[in-house]
């Protein structure tokens, strides 16, 4: 008897959205490159301040982020349920045993960090403990395993490089740069040129803000999918989201806001629904989120 | 996991590999001479179960298969469901060759299923001083599990083990992958 194939498949939707994105962000890249390259702007020194502000960030964010949510590592000793959780979970994915931490907030949330697989980190919330049960638990945790396994910190770190130096171009020259150009250099070549500079660097950053953070919903996408593989129940995750999203309006706003800078790393994002367009937000809605978990939920069955 | 499937956030959980297991039958023997211990009346395979009537149906026939070939296997299967969602199918027999056939079987069935990513461990447990030894299917390897009260294992005890087991078994050689299999109803 041959063997069959797993219950899952490949998504291949999610994987031609993921590579359109990721390509049309290299194209926007290059083509800024090239153009601040043609505007004479001194471009080695530039992308290496810029590299080494990033790769410090990088190689610190587990410890900045833990720092800056107050979120307190606990050992196997100090956790033993989630921690055989998790060892079960990566023992299935095969990757190492993340490190838990956990954060003092009530509003029930959870999210990844750490540079690689090896130095990874799973925060979550109190609230998130208090309010989830095992399985939903489970089903959360599988979903920051795969961002680990995925290596999502690293490919959003990257995907976000050049935006960040053109952002730090457009501010820069936005408090700097007129007033110091019209001191030293009173030529108008050069005050239109830094004018063209600013605006096609604010235009590559609203472009690629928006790029990125469709790759981000995709990524997310990715993780559910991951969750529902790892645990093998769908459902699971998509309660676990429920409970999250009804948490989520319960609680305080003042939390809320403190959280908003997090969002990127958060299973679920920390602002009222309504503020934003999706477009412009780094996880899907819970509808298109709970509608793609039912998808796989038929694909199990099939 | 291959850098395209992190690129594009696939998840492919790797399927279950069977064959090593049989490293340990040739292994039994210099483990009962050499370091004294005795393979115990039961061993077990630990699955992820699945969500959906198509999996029930195929646990059931692995069961059944089982039973009816009792008289050329004499091992009795039984299920437990522990508290963390995962399926443990334990074999009970006299002859601990017979229960690693029964796990091979098992595991067997259920590749041919579909369901290889649900392999996660096989356990044998030792005696005197129990100890156990894990096979992980995602690993194709081997490694020593001794657990103690309060969520604690004897690391000191287990890195010995896997030192002499080093021998006869393929050994897992990245301790950070040892994964725990806590509370075994064996």
């Amino acid at each position: 008897m041959a063997t069959r194939k797993p219950w899952y498949g490949r998504d291949m939707g999610l994987t031609v959205r993921m590579s359109v994105t990721m390509l049309l962000l290299a194209a926007l890249y290059l083509a800024f490159l090239i153009f601040l390259f043609q505007a004479g702007v001194p471009l080695p020194t530039l992308v290496l301040i810029m590299g080494l502000l990033l790769l410090s960030q990088y190689y610190f964010s587990d410890q900045l982020v833990l720092w800056s949510t107050r979120a307190r590592r606990v050992s196997p000793a100090q956790a033993p349920e989630l921690y055989r959780i998790v060892e079960r979970l990566a023992h299935l994915a095969d990757v190492p045993i993340p490190a838990l931490a956990i954060m003092p907030a009530r509003m029930p949330n959870a999210f990844a960090t750490g540079r690689d697989p090896k130095n990874a980190v799973i925060v979550v919330t109190q609230g998130l403990l208090d309010r989830l049960d095992e399985r939903e638990l489970e089903a959360v945790l599988a979903h920051e395993l795969t961002h680990i396994k995925n290596r999502d910190a690293q490919i959003i770190t990257i995907a976000s490089f050049f935006a960040m130096l053109a952002s730090f171009i457009v501010q820069q020259i936005f408090f700097v740069g007129f007033s110091l150009d019209e001191g030293r250099d009173r030529r108008d070549g050069a005050a239109g040129g830094i004018m063209l500079v600013w605006v096609g660097s604010l235009l590559v950053w609203a472009i690629s803000y928006i790029l990125i953070r469709a790759l981000s919903r995709y990524r997310e996408y990715a993780a559910d999918r991951g969750s529902a593989i790892l645990t093998g129940h769908p459902g699971y995750l998509a309660s676990a989201l429920l409970k999250i999203e009804g948490g989520m309006r319960r609680t305080p706003n003042t939390d809320l806001r403190s959280a908003e800078a997090l969002n990127a790393f958060f299973i679920f994002p920390a602002i009222s629904r309504d503020s934003l367009m999706e477009l412009f937000s780094t996880h899907p809605s819970l509808e298109h989120r709970l509608a793609y978990l039912e998808r796989l939920q038929e694909e199990m069955e099939k | 996991m291959g850098f395209f499937d992190a690129l594009f956030g696939r998840t492919r959980v790797p399927p279950g590999k069977a064959d090593p297991l049989f490293a340990l039958s040739t292994a039994l023997l210099d483990i009962e001479a050499k370091l004294n211990a005795k393979p115990g009346p039961e061993s077990a395979l630990v699955l992820r179960m699945v969500d959906n009537s198509e999996y029930e149906a195929l646990e059931r026939e692995v069961e059944a298969t089982l039973k009816v070939g009792g008289k050329d296997l004499p091992v009795e299967v039984r299920s437990v469901e522990d508290n963390l969602g995962y399926r443990w199918m334990v074999f009970a027999g006299p002859d601990p060759e017979q229960q690693l056939n029964a796990i091979y079987l098992a595991s067997d069935l259920l590749k041919e299923g579909g369901y290889a990513d649900g392999l996660l461990a096989a356990l044998f447990k030792f005696q005197p001083r129990d100890w156990y030894l894990i096979y992980s299917f995602r690993r194709a390897a081997f490694y020593p599990f001794v657990p103690l009260p309060g969520n604690r294992r004897d690391q000191p005890r287990e890195f010995r083990l896997g030192q002499t087991l080093k021998a006869w078994l393929p050994i897992e050689k990245d301790p950070e992958r040892w994964y725990a299999l806590w509370d075994p109803p064996l």
